[in-house]
């Protein structure tokens, strides 16, 4: 007989709690708060959003789970976000080719921009360019140089031809009228041994993973793509101050699905700024190189995927990657 | 001596209580991921890593490779007991492991694995600090084409995958690089075979078909059987492996180490090659082919120390060039780097605490695993006494929960459902699994390095004649083809003579006369 009372009693709290969270919600959160990654355990930006879950709760008065919902690039977490309840209580964190580069060029099942509701940016990474050490290429120009000696015997190394390493280096190219070889590979790791066995002479990877190779000395980094100098190489220039225009940056965000509420995603953003300012997780970013001084949020962060969405379309169709 | 130096500085850190203990966590946790199917070791490490923030360096990251090499042993138990692949290297051990568990022999099948992957793992480790850096070296020299010629190597290697026929052993393998080539397109990054569903932009996924093709088919057809047959037989024939099955099993691990600790260094499927790898070696070479697939110890104790040799070499390229063999080793390198330490050619100087910690500590972590698993036995070979009209929900359950886990997505369990009826007709109609499985973690890096090579060399494919390991690889890769086919038309001729075996029937495998 108890356990009946004690189950009947478990019920009705579970259906009480679910009329909470069905309500508008003055004091949200009432319940976790799910935080979907769209890449497998251990990817950069699963590390970055497990930091930040870990952290968050006393900000936030409840739980972060992060799920994994790996596919294609992030594109199969976003769709799930894009059909998820406005209720705060499904976020993503974004890598940012899923939203500015790759619907250019695919079919994607949601809109971009307008199928979600931006909460805040939390990192900005830095692609590099870097080859041996003991190779005579001192900077970009010297690649160059080479490469219009030597008509598609340069060999860059990248991700997918839709990468931003590889689309930055196309479009320099171009803009240069040589000819080089992108030679893609499924992972960082694969990319940069394939450059220090001597097989692919440029690596145009994520700048964190150059890092161990810079620091030892075996690699020399020639350029970055972000807007600013990386704060970890001051020395290295951008391609902006070597005469393309070209600024690819990587970025980290947290989206929700269209629609929230205001004071929601507000409550939310504060909370996540709370953890994003901290030393700790500063200490992080710093180490694993996607660091931004002033994340931006809300509106403003709305405004400048827009814009970068929109900056990142005019490029392909330059490279003649889209029509 | 100078590497005895620093082992014994490295043993000063590992055998520390405070390492001990969290050796020791690492090692039962990575025991209970391998049982567990599905879950594999990067999910428990990311689930763990953001705790190991607030423990030393050291600790954290001995606990963590703990659970990299403890899943290897674990991985092997549910193979064995209801062939379900607890971890891809492991699909291998469910060819004659399961038989041997179906004939009251799980005990030795269990033993043997432990002790193979606990004296692989040991030569391993000592091999690691032998030879860690000339190894990394040679690993480089590994390009594109290099991997190409390997790949091929490695696809000839499901001829000897087969216990029937070898035409349907090929077929299997096509399909099985057929599947391979779902999802993104690496060159053009163009969707292949997705036909809409963005699920399939990655590919189908090694565990699910893994666990359809062995797990939920094995399920099915032994749901055929009537109650009265005993599926298994009940009567437990020794918890540990007699000294024929030491003495059959003695050269096998010793093979297996071998080919693991070399196979382990290549980046990607390390692992899985080399379980495939070392169970196609001790067919080739024992001198009764024909017990492979009905319980021979050899199938098992053979991949089962050439994939936790290949967990220890993983960490060659990690700790001295910086560079992740494989997702797991890559959660190892997010460790590291949190602690400020930044894994790669400066490791050894600036932290030559880590360095040597973690490698003594896989000493102190093979011991742990064996006294850990040692004692289980005897439980889990109770399994093999369930009903089964118990025992087969529960297969069925796990395989559901594990699938699902991986990417919380009820399309995996789909597929492995599909996978499972799959499976059911290929056994009715005698096609095998492991030759489909290899092809499919083959397929990527063949196509891959294949098209690699092709931009690098502007379309000529001389490229892999003109590179000397290339070369060789294609060569062995020729001679095996060779000797493989004439091996076995002369037995086809033998049977014609013979009169025993119509036309397309029963084939044997190549070589076995």
């Amino acid at each position: 007989m108890k356990t009946r009372q004690t189950i009947l009693l478990i019920a009705c709290a579970i259906l009480l709690g679910l009329n909470v969270s069905m309500a508008a919600e003055p004091n949200y959160p009432t319940k976790p708060v799910e935080l979907s990654v769209g890449v497998e355990p251990g990817g950069g930006i699963d590390l970055s959003a497990r930091m930040i879950a870990e952290r968050i709760k006393p900000h936030l008065g409840q739980e972060m789970v992060v799920v994994n919902k790996p596919g294609a690039g992030g594109r199969v977490a976003l769709t799930f976000l894009s059909k998820a309840k406005p209720d705060g209580y499904s976020l993503t964190s974004v890598g940012d080719p899923a939203i500015v580069l790759i619907p250019h060029l695919e079919k994607v099942m949601y809109d971009p921009i307008d199928d979600f509701t931006s909460v805040i940016q939390y990192g900005s990474f830095n692609i590099g360019y870097s080859v041996l050490a003991d190779s005579p290429f001192q900077s970009i120009k010297d690649l160059i140089a080479f490469a219009r000696a030597n008509p598609e015997k340069l060999t860059v190394c990248s991700m997918a031809v839709d990468s931003p390493g590889s689309i930055g280096f196309q479009a320099m190219a171009l803009h240069e009228g040589v000819k080089v070889k992108i030679v893609p590979f499924s992972g960082s790791g694969p990319a940069i041994s394939a450059v220090l066995g001597g097989h692919v002479t440029v690596a145009g990877t994520s700048l964190s993973s150059q890092m161990p190779h810079i620091k030892a000395k075996k690699f020399r980094l020639l350029a970055v793509m972000g807007d600013e100098r990386d704060p970890a190489y001051p020395e290295t220039p951008t391609l902006k101050e070597l005469g393309y225009p070209i600024v690819l940056e990587s970025w980290y965000y947290i989206y929700g699905p269209k629609n929230m509420e205001k004071p929601v995603v507000k409550k939310l953003e504060e909370a996540f700024r709370k953890v994003i300012d901290s030393p700790e997780f500063t200490k992080f970013a710093q180490e694993r190189l996607f660091w931004v001084k002033r994340p931006v949020a809300g509106e403003d962060l709305r405004t400048a995927l827009v814009r970068r969405h929109k900056e990142h379309g005019e490029l392909l169709k330059k490279l003649g990657m889209i029509k | 001596m100078d590497v005895l130096n620093s082992a014994l500085y490295g043993f000063q850190i590992s055998l520390q209580p405070i390492n001990l203990l969290y050796c020791l966590i690492g090692v039962i946790l990575g025991t209970l991921t391998g049982v567990l199917p599905g879950l594999g070791p990067s999910g428990t490490i990311a689930i763990l890593l953001p705790i190991t923030f607030h423990a030393p360096a050291v600790s954290s990251v001995i606990m963590l490779a703990g659970i990299f090499y403890g899943a290897q042993y674990g991985g092997s138990i549910t193979s064995i007991l209801v062939s379900i692949p607890g971890e891809p290297s492991s699909i291998v051990t469910c060819i004659d492991g399961h038989q041997m568990a179906r004939h009251g022999r799980a005990g030795p099948a269990l033993g043997i694995s432990a002790f193979g992957s606990f004296i692989a793992g040991t030569i391993g480790v000592i091999g690691l600090m032998l030879v860690a850096s000339p190894l990394a070296t040679m690993a480089l020299k590994f390009g594109p084409p290099e991997y190409f010629s390997l790949m091929i190597l490695g696809l000839i290697i499901l001829i000897y995958l087969t216990q029937k026929s070898l035409i349907k052993a090929i077929s299997m393998g096509a399909f099985g690089l057929i599947l391979s080539f779902f999802g993104m397109d690496i060159v053009s990054a163009q969707p292949r075979f997705a036909f809409g569903v963005d699920e399939l932009l990655d590919g189908v996924g090694i565990v699910p078909i893994a666990m359809g093709l062995f797990g939920v088919a094995e399920t099915l057809v032994n749901l055929e059987q009537t109650e009265e047959v005993k599926l298994f037989e009940t009567q437990i024939k020794g918890l540990l492996p007699s000294r024929k099955d030491w003495a059959d099993s003695f050269w096998p691990l010793i093979r297996g180490t071998v080919i693991g600790f070399f196979l382990g260094i290549l980046p990607g499927g390390g692992a899985i090659l080399a379980s495939f790898v070392s169970y196609a070696v001790e067919k080739k070479v024992t001198k009764h082919p024909e017990k492979f697939g009905k319980g021979a110890i050899e199938g098992v104790a053979g991949p089962e120390s050439a994939n936790n040799a290949a967990s220890s070499t993983g960490f060659i390229p990690l700790l001295t060039l910086g560079i992740p063999a494989n997702v797991v080793l890559a959660m190892l390198f997010a460790g590291l780097l949190i602690h400020n330490i930044t894994p790669g050619p400066l490791l050894l100087k600036e932290h030559p605490d880590v360095f040597w910690g973690v490698i003594t500590s896989m000493y102190t972590g093979n011991i742990l695993l064996l006294l850990l698993n040692l004692p289980l036995i005897g439980m889990w070979v109770q399994i093999t006494k369930l009903p089964y009209r118990l025992l087969f929900p529960l297969i069925i359950l796990f395989c559901v929960v594990g699938v699902y886990s991986i990417k919380n997505t009820v399309f995996d369990v789909w597929i492995m459902l599909i996978f499972g009826a799959i499976g059911y007709f290929m056994k009715k109609c005698d096609y095998e699994p492991a030759p489909l499985t290899l092809a499919y973690v083959l397929g990527p890096m063949l196509e891959q390095s294949l098209r690699q090579s092709l931009i690098m060399s502007n379309g000529t494919a001389s490229i892999f004649l003109v590179r000397p390991i290339s070369l060789i690889a294609l060569v062995v890769a020729a001679f095996l083809l060779v000797t493989a086919f004439t091996g076995f038309a002369k037995q086809k001729r033998l049977q014609v003579v013979e009169g025993e075996d119509p036309l397309g029937q029963g084939m044997g495998p190549p070589g076995s006369e």
